[in-house]
């Protein structure tokens, strides 16, 4: 198995004018490819929320 | 849409292949659909992560067995059956975290791409509904239509992100860069 060449962590904030909108994205480059996820705001989850309810609260 | 679902039953628990170190095991689950029967296996890797892919079960040796859509079934029962199978593996276990892979789809005529699928897209809602950002961390990657969700109960589920997304990429290497 190939290591693991170069780990970044970066944060972006998507909205100057609201702290909790903020979102992270996790880079990692191995082998020559970069692939980013990137972790939903609180704020984003429920905005995009069309359900009035949820298993765990 | 998605509230109800098919009986299903757990069949067996497979050892992992000895080439992939992070894989720990594979947990095989059965339901019957309107008109097929279907195959859910969920891969359980280090750091509590769990996969759950489903199937039909006539399609098992096919290697399009993700891609297919079959018009005589009706989608929203089958994947609530998987959420369903999701939820007794997080009372099992509520350590655990999730992962998915939306598969583009595959017809005669068309191929889908791998950026933000149609199952991806539906999934993803569903995620966004059903699972409470108090509990569960959402990440996702629109690329490829991933979608993690990291349970909060984990100590540092960022640092436990890190490690999974690793073994995200070393698993796939089909994930397209960025």
């Amino acid at each position: 198995m190939k290591p693991l060449k170069e780990t970044t962590d970066s944060s972006t904030r998507a909205s100057s004018k609201n702290k909790k909108q903020r979102s992270s994205v996790i880079t990692t480059t191995f082998d020559g490819k970069t692939v980013s996820f990137r972790l939903l705001s609180s704020t984003e989850i429920k905005s995009n929320r069309n359900s009035a309810y949820a298993f765990l609260k | 849409m998605f509230d109800k679902s098919f009986p299903y039953k757990f069949i067996t628990k497979k050892n992992p292949l000895p080439s992939i170190d992070f894989f720990e095991y594979k947990l095989i689950y059965s339901f019957k659909a309107s008109n097929y029967r279907y195959i859910a296996e969920v891969k359980v890797y280090n750091h509590n992560r769990h996969v759950i892919k489903f199937y039909p079960k006539h399609l098992s040796e096919a290697t399009n067995k993700f891609n297919v859509i079959l018009n005589s079934e009706y989608p929203p029962r089958i994947i609530r059956t998987c959420i369903n199978i999701m939820l007794q593996i997080l009372d099992d276990n509520q350590f655990a975290n999730f992962g998915f892979l939306g598969s583009f789809s595959l017809s005669a005529d068309c191929q889908e791409s791998k950026y933000m699928t149609q199952r991806y897209r539906i999934y993803k809602q569903l995620m966004l509904n059903l699972f409470s950002e108090n509990s569960f961390l959402h990440v996702e990657n629109q690329t490829n239509s991933a979608y993690l969700l990291l349970n909060k109960l984990n100590p540092d589920p960022k640092s436990t992100l890190i490690e999974i997304h690793k073994m995200f990429i070393q698993y796939y290497p089909e994930l397209d860069s960025e």
